[in-house]
């Protein structure tokens, strides 16, 4: 599997009597931004530290760069860097403390470690806070040296614990940035835990969606968008009654209609004009106000998932 | 591994001589000054030419191990550092060897700092013109008590701080078994009649001191054995990450 980064087959992982992570197979791509997405408690922190060989499997088996997780996980921890749920960072040593000790951990020679680690923090605008203790720091730099921390080492695959987590919205689209421009300049495969889904489907070329351990889902946000809904158009106004609706029902285009006050939500069965659709509820009767195309959003797709485990 | 100990030694003696900036070195100033000028000066010559003397004082380091080593593994989970150690090439030994050796050589350093300052301490307020040393078997053997002492300690400290939930925790602990240790060592004799406490002192002051540091040598070694077998024990990834 020279093309894959991380391969999982049925991996399961029980804690007493509860299982976290429940039979999830796997394939992650080499070079993409991966994106694990799940409710708190899903079992994605988990997967995180079977995968990093921090814990063993209850059943099934992991592959990370090619090394099995249960035999070769010092092989996968001296290729892979983290950032886990807490950014690890030592707030009483300086910034460039902080990177130093981990180049040190993986015996980055003197030279390359420190141009390496001022290369780092000069792309995250970080360098002239270098010699400040990170415990003075806000939360975002924070995390931003956290990442550089986990790129330090030039790792073929680094693994994201919910990386924006408690940042406020700036910092965390400042971070989303930055951490696009990382993974594209470094080359790096990134996996991405998150429940940030607008984040998941900014970042991410491929996601999967994890509930109570389970996998329910995995692919392209455009593929999850297409299983799960077709193109959308809202349409606010007045006058959508019984009749107006029956005659876009018998549409061949309309898929599904919704009104929720004021507004009109068509799905389409394809991409097409709606012109045709505004007419015809304009002829209805109804009075149109405005008209939004779009299409469900990962969001809608995740709480579609969510809606259809719970009713399994 | 040993350059991997050594890179998690100094990180954590960094972080240790950091602590608390300028009043953690002054704190530290304060101890040295202490052990190195205070009572010495207190003992004069006797400092020097009764090693018992200094031998009563070598315990002191083994308190200074204290924090260090409860902060290197329970502060350090405390302040959630350690999982993103653990994820790190670093081997489990390495890390825990690492940690330990920080603790040690804090607590030595300053106890043989403090030594070597009360040598100079002494030559100056009682020179006759001729220098005053410990014999060279009398400093190692000191050295190595101390050493073994410490280690003692450290051991000890990663079991304890291991099992700890914080770092106030495992210090705590740790503060009442060195006191349930030595309490009877210091309270002991205070409980002897006068004539037969005076007996007891004379004899530690007579006695050979070599056979007695000898023995309490192995003793300490057996025990700092078993304990870092312990800690070795206690210390795994998979353990310390559900902890």
């Amino acid at each position: 599997m020279p093309d894959i980064a991380i391969h999982t087959e049925a991996l399961t992982r029980d804690f007493g009597a509860v299982r976290a992570l429940d039979g999830v197979t796997l394939d992650v791509p080499k070079g993409i931004v991966f994106g694990f997405l799940g409710p708190n408690g899903s079992g994605k922190t988990t997967t995180i530290r079977l995968l990093l060989g921090l814990l063993e499997p209850t059943a099934g088996r992991a592959e990370v760069l090619g090394f099995d997780t249960r035999t070769q996980a010092d092989e996968i921890r001296a290729r892979a860097g983290a950032l886990l749920e807490h950014s690890g960072l030592y707030e009483r040593l300086s910034a460039w403390d902080n990177l130093d000790y981990y180049g040190q951990i993986n015996r980055l020679p003197a030279q390359e470690r420190q141009a390496r680690i001022r290369d780092l923090l000069t792309g995250l605008d970080l360098w002239e806070r270098r010699d400040e203790k990170v415990k003075d720091w806000s939360r975002g730099m924070k995390q931003k040296l956290a990442i550089a921390r986990a790129l330090l080492h030039r790792p073929l695959l680094i693994f994201l614990d919910e990386p924006t987590a408690g940042l406020d919205p700036i910092a965390a689209a400042a971070l989303r940035e930055d951490l696009a421009a990382l993974a594209a300049r470094e080359g790096v495969t990134v996996f991405l835990t998150t429940h940030n889904l607008p984040e998941a489907e900014r970042l991410c070329a491929q996601v999967a969606v994890i509930r109570q351990g389970r996998l329910l889902a995995v692919g392209s946000p455009a593929e999850l968008r297409a299983h799960t809904g077709g193109p959308r158009v809202e349409i606010v106004g007045r006058g959508f009654d019984e009749h107006a609706l029956t005659l876009l029902r018998q549409q061949p285009l309309v898929a599904d209609l919704e009104v929720q006050d004021s507004c009109l939500t068509i799905t389409l069965r394809e991409t097409a004009e709606v012109a045709p659709l505004v007419s015809l509820l304009v002829s209805a009767g109804a009075q149109v106000e405005e008209v939004r195309k779009g299409s469900a959003s990962l969001e809608d797709v995740f709480m579609a998932l969510m809606e259809e485990e719970q009713q399994q | 591994m040993i350059a991997d100990v050594l890179t998690v030694l100094k990180k954590e003696l960094k972080e240790a001589l950091g602590e608390g900036g300028g009043r953690g070195k002054l704190n530290l100033l304060i101890l040295v000054g202490v052990f190195g000028v205070f009572i010495p000066l207190q003992s004069g010559r006797a400092w020097i030419e009764q090693p018992g003397m200094v031998l009563m004082w070598s315990w002191v380091p083994v308190f200074l191990v204290i924090n260090v080593i409860a902060d290197a593994f329970a502060g350090e989970r405390e302040r959630h550092t350690l999982e993103t150690l653990l994820a790190s090439r670093l081997s489990d030994r390495a890390i825990l060897f690492g940690k330990m050796a920080a603790a040690v050589a804090y607590g030595l350093g300053i106890a043989l700092t403090s030594m070597a300052l009360s040598v100079v301490v002494i030559n100056i307020a009682t020179w006759d013109g001729q220098l005053l040393l410990y014999p060279l078997p009398v400093a190692l053997g000191l050295a190595v008590l101390m050493l073994l002492g410490c280690t003692l300690m450290a051991s000890l400290g990663a079991v304890v701080s291991l099992r700890a939930a914080s770092m106030k925790q495992a210090a705590q602990t740790l503060m009442v078994v060195i006191l349930i240790a030595f309490l009877p060592l210091s309270l002991g004799p205070m409980l002897l009649p006068e004539q037969l406490r005076m007996q007891v002192f004379t004899a530690i002051m007579n006695a050979d001191i070599a056979a007695i540091a000898l023995i309490a040598g192995a003793i300490l070694f057996v025990v700092d054995v078993l304990l870092i077998a312990a800690a070795l024990a206690r210390f795994k990834r998979a353990r310390l990450i559900l902890d």
